[in-house]
């Protein structure tokens, strides 16, 4: 366990410094770093090589960089026009005004997002030592044995999960008291709110090797939703059945609509339904009556449940789920999205009670649990099955309480479909209605769907 | 980017004239120019910069089998440093005459070559080629005055390429000279704080400082404030004859002469000593002689080599000369880094010069106490055997080893205050003391250093001699020959390895897996034998070469020189370009997806900007006409292009200049 703090440690620091050369020193800057810490090695004794003489000019040339860098751009403002969303993923386009607040010129000046810290906690890289199931193809293709050996590639994978790149734009030339814009294109790595706490304006000093940066605070977020993939529209072979309070109720919220009559109070009416006319003329209390509904109602039930090291098949999961959200003919029918995360969760789409929207936003923020049982799923979807007409449940494995969960569904007389996103596919058997999905080809597993 | 014109030649050109090889760095630097003449490009695969890469791995690593054979070690590293240039030319090379002008990264190393190709990963060598050259040209260690200059010559012009737009050139250039004004300087300090380091702790820095013996001179450290410290760096390994013990002491350098805290060697010229079969005889073989088989690292090759007393020949080794002189050093040139060779001596034997009147010299600063010491131990009422036991058991017992010392210099009293104030001191202080006691009492006497021989080394299977055991004694003339006398009290010894690091241990498997390293290297046959090395590996490395790099499959096809100037039309030279330059200058650049009349218009309606666009337009009209127009521009016009413009940009200057 030392080594690996050690190891993390190292890495951590790594980042750091790699962070910082980027951020402070130009492409011939880290050049002329490199160059001195070649002239170090080489030069070390002054009498066997004249390495020593390129050392102390290359380390004359990066001090004065340095210290000429120390004068930072001054006057300058920013402000970012965002969209409301982002995809997982897909590339992101933005545009950010900078306003030049002196009455002089500004020329060289390039822009940098500041982004969040993308270094992983130490208990996500020990996590992902043994990922309990990583396919394959999540792996990197053909890694270099030291890096593997050191961990290294454990390192870049959980950075390239969580990390955006962010690229250093240049801006055009400032007039004075101008504004220029700059569009910015970014590719959030994974869903959820994409935070983007300032910009960063440099300017290459005068020997083009350092940079002088001004960190202009900008603190604003994006929601980036799950990556979705093509998929085929599931035909569900359920029946329409009858909801209590219609559609607005099954909202949970507000009257359902169509007005049939009225009827005498009966225990147990909600107060608000009460006809006070009526029970004025009657002398007792006479209730309204509302047109019953049955309509399609189907669940997404998606499997939030993963041991620690499962995040890249949880987010796979992720990704199906809203797919399906996506697919889904909302204006039809009703779709739940059922999860559980802190608590168990119910979002509602369809027949304008919400849109697809709604159930996008809703995975995005969507977090694995490691604290409750399976069984809290099982009893949330179980719990409405008298009312859905179908269920699709994502799973992230199908052992046996899964199979038992699914086998209970069923047994109440619902069409199941169930997607197992798993790394062993072959370890899930085969089953009516039973999808598998294998981690790193979650496309062509659901392309080879045939509704 | 690649590097501007020239930049490349001229830095390989530098190369070649500080390596002594501008022969081969010529060709070079018109094979990496000669694309922009010819205008040709090849298309040019990654595989085939696989291919490429390849084979100047494989010129490197020829290199490198070359050197290691035909060097010593450390030599070996810095040639190869020194020649990295030649071997990644074919790799440079392949990427300007491409058609992409980059090279992609994962082609260039095997571990990443089966990564997939996008996203894109490319990169251009010039820049670190041309740091390459710098740094190569430093480890030719050819130290003449042009290096610093030529150096930042290059530095200069390759950062003057790569200079961020809109920068000011003068602050460029003052920086620049800034920069390399602070270089020189710092280089002269660098190595004058080397130097000085080296002085004060060589043996803890280098390691191989403290081995470093001057036969004809020897500075002590008598007086020396603070704690004398030396490495633990195995020097010398000894190996006696079977049946016989290892000698206590190798002397390496006798002196005769002490001026100012100085042993010199006077009078004591070095003569040539005739070789035979390898053998160099330095006296009659006794009959008692034993041989013992000492291995050390000779810096260069050359140095004095430690021998037993009684040494009367050395042998076993290669050497271009061996030198002997009267005061029994021996010292060699042009001999192995790693010198192995059997001593042979015989304890009774000595073959050191007689005695003469430098050896009964006594600094006339230090002759009244010395003789007062004399007096008091009564050395001169005694045979001069009794007066070394004499001797001998007065340091034994009033005086004491220590490596510390506080206060302030003594200067020239350090022996005085060693003798009647602290007596205490290290070897240096008891082998000068003893020397001169003896010689006050009228006993001809040396000054010899070596080593102290009292490590045995299970792992090694022989005795050996580190840095910190290196010693001093005293030689004394008795009954007509030398004869070794060992002041220093027999603690110090213990007090020497009580002073051993817990690393010790891992220092020596080191050291021990590098000796037989290099004595795996040694039994390799040499010189004719090396060319035969040399001529395999050039085998080799043909056939490598031929084998990457005829499946070169990707020169596909010649594709015309992609200059990256614009394409020649009419209206190219038009001065309206210049009042675009003049704006830009100012601040008010044109986007590039943006019309000239669009332009006019919004720099016109900026504040501050003081542009326009009725005194332009007309302007502009001319020069689209001039620009775009089949029928081209009549030469009135022209002119009126010309001056229109022309007093535009005068009329601009003395307003800025007004303003300002």
């Amino acid at each position: 366990m030392l080594l690996e703090r050690l190891r993390y440690l190292g890495f951590r620091l790594n980042a750091a410094l790699l962070h910082w050369l980027r951020r402070r020193f130009t492409p011939a800057g880290r050049l002329a770093l490199c160059g001195l810490a070649a002239a170090a090695i080489w030069g070390v004794d002054t009498t066997k090589s004249m390495a020593y003489q390129s050392f102390t000019l290359f380390l004359a040339l990066i001090l004065v960089s340095l210290a000429v860098s120390r004068v930072r751009p001054r006057r300058l403002s920013a402000r970012r026009r965002l969209p409301r969303f982002a995809t997982a993923g897909e590339p992101l386009s933005y545009v950010v005004t900078i306003e030049n607040l002196e009455a002089r010129p500004r020329r060289g000046l390039t822009l940098i997002e500041d982004l969040e810290d993308p270094r992983p906690t130490f208990e996500e890289f020990h996590a992902e030592k043994n990922p309990a199931d990583a396919s394959p193809l999540m792996k990197d293709p053909r890694p270099f044995w030291l890096d593997r050996l050191a961990g290294y590639t454990r390192w870049r994978r959980l950075i390239a999960r969580k990390a955006t790149r962010a690229p250093e734009l240049p801006v055009p030339d400032l007039p004075p008291r101008g504004r220029v814009e700059v569009t910015v294109r970014l590719e959030p790595a994974r869903r959820g709110r994409l935070s983007l706490p300032a910009v960063v304006l440099a300017r290459p000093d005068p020997l083009g090797l350092a940079k002088a940066c001004v960190r202009e605070p900008l603190p604003q977020s994006i929601l980036v939703l799950p990556k979705r993939y093509p998929v085929p529209r599931l035909s569900l072979p359920g029946a329409r059945r009858y909801h209590q309070g219609g559609v607005a109720l099954s909202s949970s919220v507000g009257e359902s609509q169509e007005f049939m009559g009225l009827r005498d109070y009966r225990a147990g009416d909600a107060p608000r339904r009460i006809h006070w006319r009526s029970w004025a003329k009657a002398g007792k209390p006479v209730v309204k009556e509302y047109e019953d509904e049955y309509f399609t109602r189907h669940a997404l039930a998606l499997d939030t449940f993963i041991k620690p090291g499962q995040e890249a098949l949880f987010e796979e999961a992720i990704s199906v789920a809203a797919s399906f959200a996506c697919s889904a003919l909302t204006q039809e029918s009703l779709l739940d999205l059922l999860f559980v995360g802190a608590d168990s969760y119910c979002f509602t789409a369809g027949r304008g009670v919400g849109g697809t929207d709604r159930l996008l936003e809703a995975l995005a923020g969507a977090r694995a649990c490691h604290d409750r049982p399976f069984s809290d799923l099982h009893a949330s979807v179980a719990g409405r099955g008298a009312s859905l007409s179908g269920i699709v449940c994502v799973l992230v494995g199908y052992d046996a309480t899964r199979r038992a969960f699914v086998s209970h569904l069923r047994g109440l007389g619902l069409p199941v479909r169930v997607f197992v996103v798993t790394a062993e596919p072959d370890s899930v058997p085969a089953d009516d209605g039973v999808y598998r999905l294998e981690a790193g080809r979650v496309a062509e597993g659901l392309a080879r769907i045939t509704a | 980017m690649n590097a501007p014109p020239g930049l490349l030649a001229a830095a390989l050109l530098f190369w070649g004239q500080q390596n002594g090889m501008l022969v081969l760095a010529a060709p070079c630097a018109v094979l990496l120019e000669s694309w922009r003449l010819t205008g040709r490009r090849f298309e040019l695969s990654r595989s085939d910069f696989s291919r490429v890469s390849d084979f100047s791995a494989v010129i490197f690593f020829f290199m490198g089998a070359y050197l290691y054979f035909a060097k010593p070690a450390n030599e070996a590293f810095m040639t190869l440093s020194a020649w990295l240039p030649l071997a990644f030319v074919p790799l440079l090379a392949s990427q300007l005459y491409s058609a992409e002008g980059k090279v992609d990264v994962r082609a260039l190393f095997v571990f990443m070559r089966n990564q997939p190709a996008k996203p894109a990963w490319t990169a251009d060598l010039s820049y670190p080629y041309l740091l390459l050259c710098l740094l190569a040209a430093g480890a030719a260690n050819n130290r003449t005055p042009t290096f610093f200059p030529g150096m930042a010559m290059l530095v200069g012009w390759s950062l003057w390429g790569a200079r961020p737009a809109g920068g000011s050139r003068p602050a460029w250039g003052a920086l620049l000279a800034l920069s390399c004004g602070l270089g020189y300087v710092g280089q002269d300090r660098l190595a004058r704080l080397q130097t000085e380091v080296e002085k004060r702790a060589t043996g803890l820095i280098f390691g191989d400082g403290g081995a470093r013996i001057d036969p004809e001179e020897a500075v002590m450290a008598l007086g020396h404030i603070g704690k004398l410290k030396q490495s633990e760096r195995i020097a010398l390994r000894v190996t006696p004859a079977p049946g016989r013990d290892a000698p206590r002491l190798l002397r390496t350098a006798s002196y005769n002469a002490y001026r100012g805290r100085r042993w010199l060697a006077w009078d004591a010229p070095f003569s040539p000593v005739a070789e035979d079969a390898s053998t160099w005889r330095l006296g009659p073989r006794a009959a008692d002689a034993a041989e013992v088989t000492v291995s050390l690292s000779l810096e260069h090759g050359s140095g004095p080599l430690p021998l037993p007393r009684g040494a009367s020949a050395v042998r076993g080794f290669a050497a271009g000369s061996v030198a002997y002189s009267r005061l029994g050093t021996v010292k060699v040139e042009q001999g192995p880094g790693l010198a192995v060779f059997h001593a042979e001596a015989s304890p009774a034997a000595a073959f050191d010069g007689p005695p003469t009147g430098r050896d009964v010299e006594v600094p006339p600063g230090d002759a009244a106490m010395l003789a007062r010491i004399g007096r008091e131990l009564g050395l001169s009422s005694r045979r001069p055997k009794t007066a070394l036991a004499s001797v001998k058991n007065y340091f034994d017992e009033g005086f004491r080893y220590s490596l510390f010392r506080d206060g302030p210099d003594p200067g020239p009293k350090a022996l005085e205050e060693f003798l009647l104030k602290t007596r205490a001191g290290h070897c240096e202080y008891f082998a000068t003391a003893a020397v001169l006691l003896l010689r006050g009492a009228g006993i001809p006497a040396r000054f010899a250093s070596g080593y102290s021989v009292q490590e045995y080394s299970r792992l090694e299977r022989a005795w050996i001699a580190r840095d910190r055991h290196a010693h001093a004694w005293a030689l004394a003339f008795v009954d007509g020959a030398w004869v070794e006398l060992d002041a220093t009290p027999s603690s110090w010894a213990a007090a020497e390895n009580a002073r051993a690091p817990w690393w010790e241990a891992l220092r020596d498997a080191a050291s021990w897996a590098g000796h037989r390293l290099s004595l795996w290297r040694l039994g390799k046959p040499a010189g004719g034998g090396a060319n035969l090395w040399l001529i395999a590996l050039a085998a080799l490395v043909a056939l490598a070469g031929w084998k990457r790099l005829s499946g070169l499959t990707g020169v596909r096809s010649r594709v015309a020189a992609t200059t990256h100037a614009p394409p020649p039309g009419p209206g190219r030279d038009s001065p309206w370009y210049a009042v675009e330059r003049r704006l830009a200058g100012e601040g008010f650049a044109r986007h590039s997806w943006e019309g000239w009349s669009f332009w006019l218009e919004r720099i016109s309606a900026l504040p501050g900007s003081e542009v326009s666009e009725k005194a332009l337009r007309p302007l502009l009209d001319l020069h689209c006409r001039r620009r775009f127009d089949p029928a081209g521009l009549p030469a009135s016009e022209r002119d009126a292009l010309d001056s229109g413009v022309g007093n535009w940009l005068q009329e601009r200057e003395k307003r800025q200049a007004r303003s300002s």
